[in-house]
């Protein structure tokens, strides 16, 4: 198996003086993943080349392109689930380093043990082995032979080797041990598709690539606060995109509170174990970077709105509320005058709220006679996060930072290109530069805006409506939305909230265990079709559309371009959406 | 009036190079003009100057007038031919090219392109004798570039993005880098410190 | 740019600039074939009592303190009227409008006259560079020159350059605080021209 036992000899030794070439894919996850990375590779002054990627093809042009720099490529975040060998083409000497969260990754590439090593969490290891089917079960060494000779069209086999081949086949066909053998083969490789295809039924994520790396800083003892925060950052991308659920999300906090706690330790007393007649907290510098644990309450970018805005754009919240129907609204009045807070305290900026208001109404929102009225328990309304504080602005919270680099990542404003949000969505993760920071918050809010307002759209005109086994919602042709709402993760949101709201909003139990796939037209000949699980406790992240459009697809064979990474989302030709989406009603039920 | 043409020349050179940085095309028209009108002085002084010398006074002034004229268009001519002459040499240093770039040639006069010529020569000339004095004992000599590091360099590599298409760039290990529009690398500094100032490059923190 | 040394005195382009100011004289001799200075008249010589607007350097070169054949007129920004409005508050004058080389003129008209009536002037050019000093220092100081730029307008040329210079050291400042020194930046040349170049590039496309 190709999963690398100890990443710093394996990995980390083997490219010092050594030029690497990195692929980064457009996820804020990739980006903090990349932000540890580049910190190990200046440490140890290893040349690199580091490219933005957002699409598969994308990933073929700008190898084709550096190729000749490296023979060391690493893959952050994209690239596992696709057979890298026999898409790129590489030379013989080329070793790719993979670290994605991506599952299932391409079997093909787990047992490459050549040119491929793939890097996880040291203590998931056995998991992950587990997770791949065994070789026996899928690859046969003599079938490999045979299948290989049938291929080979090449014209290095003469034509006459060809009709020997055939009389010794006919003549085999009535010996009963070679029946017996064919029986043999025919099990398994009945066996075999079944394996794959419960392998590849489903896709998941499993831990952040940013934690991995962070391990692999810690191991190499080259970790700082820094590095932490970005592995916080990119862990917390990953619950905001449902991309792990919230148990395994609170298991990697705790695992991250005890680094958080090495690395962020004050001293309340001095050395000689005297307290301090003046005690200082902080005997640091105000500009050093420090990060606490923090309960905090599960509304979006709380401390750069105010709270009625906070709790309006909040997927949870605003489905336990029905915001959008007028009674709703009447209720979250009612619940903020339960809390006790004036309704024009609530229209004010969060950070300039009354300190006193501001701290009941942490107290309050957990107290028992609200969670009883409102019927939601203390895990709804609290998530477990960590805060930053450095030089005299105001704290910031991993999810905070998540949205802001995820904002200015799908930023369709202004012509930029892959390589410029790249650049800016960095710049947005380095402390130093506070006003791309307030930009990208600024940005976060106006897209949690223009969703919440698709979704007000949705809900008034009844857009989202049950086909068959799943839920469908189109968005209209021509709207100067469609192109924001066609980034990768931002058509995912939207989906989420859709079949979110549309859940709160209806009764029927037929729907509760419904998928949702949202429609979005991109230009005069594609549309873009995302899909997103039925919204579930528990469980909620394992996605079956990859192979569900994969199926529908080749029923019909419609003109469909699986372009990102990500298989739940496809470019399909407007001509063939239909008969396609028929199909995938077939399919799925 | 007098020297109206050189003083021409001067104010060119005052807009050019305190706000746009370009040198203008040297402008032969006017400098051809100035020189007619010096010989055209000159010979007129010559006369002029012979009653003078027998002691009749009353063409003095007006030698006198023709003369400072004479000095003035020489200050003026001088002066522009010094100071495009400077910023051609610094050329050499501001841009880190051996040959100058071709919208800046076209600017320039035949004869300066000649000397920048000479002058890029003169100054690896120099460059080598002082590399030459830094041989050690075991033979190897430590090339001694001028033109690097104008500022202290604070690391020994850095992270660059590139912002025109540029091609293949070989580094000074021999490997080579493909710097296509828009792609990231990290590299040496002192590789990629000209492509830097000639703007191809852009430094990224 | 190299040789500094020597731009401070013949190759000056500010002092030839300066040079160049115009001064109304009239004129005690005739001088022969100067005539074409005078647009007004026809005559080839330059009759007496004519007044002309001539450049600085040519009356330098013939005025001659015991003959004088040439009477000087003191432009009016240099007369006494002048110097009271200066006494009275230098900061909210406009000597751009004044001459936009006020004090370099200032400086070479002591050549040209009397001791006492020099003395004054000189007195007033220092009073009111030491009141008007503070006032650019502050300028300067504040790092965007576009708000300030009814205020600079009413600078002279030498005031515009410590402006200048005053604003290149402020964003200097700010920029080691904020850690960019360690910056590499490409050429004056290259990014004063980069919207130029683009133009062009697309035109030739």
């Amino acid at each position: 198996m190709v999963f690398i036992k100890d990443a710093k000899k394996e990995f980390l030794d083997q490219i010092i003086n050594k030029r690497v070439l990195v692929f980064v894919h457009l996820d804020v996850d990739a980006l903090c993943s990349w932000k540890i990375l580049q910190h190990l590779l200046h440490c140890e002054h290893i040349l690199y080349s580091v490219i933005p990627i957002n699409s598969k093809q994308a990933l073929e042009d700008a190898y084709n392109q550096h190729k000749q720099v490296a023979n060391n490529i690493i893959l952050i975040n994209c690239g596992a689930t696709l057979d890298l060998v026999e898409i790129l083409q590489p030379p013989e000497e080329t070793i790719f380093y993979l670290i994605d969260s991506l599952r299932p990754l391409e079997v093909r590439n787990v047992y490459n043990g050549i040119q491929i090593k793939i890097i996880v969490l040291q203590n998931e290891l056995g998991i992950e082995q587990k997770l791949v089917p065994e070789y026996e079960d899928i690859f046969d060494e003599e079938e490999e032979n045979d299948e290989e000779n049938e291929e080979e069209e090449d014209g290095d086999e003469n034509l006459d080797e060809e009709e020997p081949e055939r009389n010794r086949s006919k003549r085999k066909r009535f010996d009963p041990e070679y029946l017996e053998k064919m029986h043999a083969k025919r099990e398994w490789e009945s066996k075999r598709s079944k394996i794959l295809f419960e392998y590849y039924k489903y896709t998941y994520h499993r831990c952040s690539s940013s934690l991995v790396l962070f391990d692999l800083a810690w191991k190499s003892a080259k970790d700082n606060n820094d590095l932490l925060w970005w592995s916080i950052i990119g862990l917390t991308e990953q619950l905001i995109n449902c991309k792990i659920d919230r148990d395994i999300y609170t298991r990697y906090v705790v695992e991250l509170n005890s680094h958080v706690l090495r690395h962020n330790h004050r001293p309340a007393v001095n050395a000689l174990g005297t307290s301090n007649t003046n005690p200082a907290p902080d005997d640091v510098s105000i500009n050093c970077l420090k990060i606490s644990h923090l309960d905090d309450l599960n509304m979006v970018l709380l401390r750069h709105w105010s709270i009625l805005e906070s709790i309006y754009h909040s997927i949870d919240l605003a489905c336990l509320f029905k915001m959008w129907t007028n009674k709703g609204k009447k209720k979250l009045n009612e619940f903020l005058a339960d809390l006790g807070l004036p309704l024009n305290e609530c229209k004010q900026k969060f950070a300039y709220m009354d300190s006193s208001f501001k701290n009941d109404f942490k107290m309050l929102v957990a107290s028992e006679n609200i969670k009883e009225k409102y019927r939601y328990d203390e895990n709804f309304i609290y998530l477990s996060t960590f805060i930053a504080s450095f030089g005299y602005t105001n704290k910031l919270t991993a999810f905070d930072m998540a949205y802001a680099v995820e904002a200015l990542m799908e930023n369709v404003d202004g012509e930029k290109n892959l390589s410029d949000k790249f650049i800016e969505a960095l710049n947005c993760l380095n402390r130093e530069n506070l006003k791309a920071l307030e930009c990208g918050i600024e940005t976060a809010k106006n897209h949690l805006k223009k969703i919440y307002q698709q979704i007000q759209n949705f809900i008034d005109m009844n857009q989202i409506v049950a086909s068959g086994p799943f839920l469908q919602v189109f968005l209209e042709e021509g709207s100067n939305e469609n192109p924001f709402f066609s980034q990768i993760f931002t058509s995912k949101k939207l989906a989420r909230f859709a079949l979110q709201s549309y859940l709160a909003l209806t009764k029927g139990k037929k729907v509760r265990n419904m998928p949702l796939i949202v429609c979005i037209p991109l230009n005069e000949s594609n549309t873009l079709i995302a899909g997103v699980p039925p919204y579930r406790a528990t469980n909620n992240t394992e996605n079956c559309f990859g192979l569900a459009f994969d199926e529908a697809a080749e029923k019909t064979k419609s003109r469909v371009n699986f372009s990102y990474f990500d298989t739940s989302i496809i470019e399909i030709n407007n001509e063939d959406k239909s008969k396609f989406l028929d199909a995938l009603v077939a399919v799925m039920q | 009036m007098l020297c109206q043409k050189s003083f021409e020349l001067i104010k060119q050179l005052d807009s050019n190079f305190s706000n746009a940085h370009e040198l203008s095309p040297f402008n032969e028209d006017n400098v051809r003009y100035t020189f007619e009108e010096c010989k055209t002085l000159f010979a007129q002084n010559q006369i002029d100057v012979q009653p003078v010398l027998q002691g009749d006074n009353s063409n003095l002034p007006t030698i006198q007038m023709r003369h400072a004229a004479l000095q003035r268009n020489k200050r003026c001519l001088l002066t522009y031919v010094y100071t495009r002459m400077n910023w051609v040499a610094s050329l050499r240093f501001e841009l880190a090219t051996v040959v100058a770039p071709k919208h800046i040639k076209a600017n320039m006069s035949d004869l300066e392109v000649v000397w920048f010529q000479k002058y890029s020569k003169t100054l690896a000339n120099y460059m080598k004798s002082l590399s030459q004095a830094t041989q050690t004992n075991s033979g190897y000599i430590y090339p001694i570039d001028l033109t690097q590091y104008t500022k202290p360099p604070k690391s020994l590599f850095i992270h660059v993005r590139c912002l025109k298409d540029y091609g293949e760039f070989e580094l000074s290990d021999g490997h080579t880098v493909s710097l296509v529009k828009d792609s990231q690398h990290y590299l040496l500094a002192s590789d990629v410190q000209d492509l830097i100032k000639q703007g191809i490059l852009e430094h990224i923190d | 740019m190299q040789s500094d040394c020597y731009k401070n005195g013949y190759f000056n382009i500010q002092d030839i600039m300066a040079s160049q100011e115009r001064i109304s004289c009239k004129f005690e001799i005739e001088i022969p074939n100067m005539g074409f200075l005078d647009s007004s008249s026809h005559d080839s010589n330059l009759k007496v009592g004519s007044k002309l607007d001539l450049p600085y350097w040519l009356i330098k070169a013939i005025y001659n303190e015991k003959f004088k054949f040439v009477n000087i007129d003191l432009p009016k920004w240099y007369k006494k009227f002048y110097h009271d409005i200066l006494e009275a508050d230098a900061c909210v004058v406009d000597l751009r409008k004044m001459g936009p080389y006020y004090y370099d003129f200032g400086v070479l008209l002591l050549n040209l006259v009397e001791t006492d009536i020099g003395l004054n002037i000189a007195k007033t050019l220092l009073s009111c560079f030491r009141s008007r000093f503070r006032r650019i220092m502050d300028l300067s100081a504040q790092t965007d020159h576009r708000d300030l730029y009814r205020a600079i307008s009413k600078l002279d040329y030498t005031e515009t350059e410590m402006y200048k210079a005053g604003q290149l050291d402020a964003n200097g400042f700010i920029r080691w605080q904020r850690r960019e020194f360690c910056k590499l930046l490409p050429s004056i040349i290259v990014t004063a021209n980069k919207n130029k170049r683009k133009r062009t590039d697309s035109n030739g496309d």
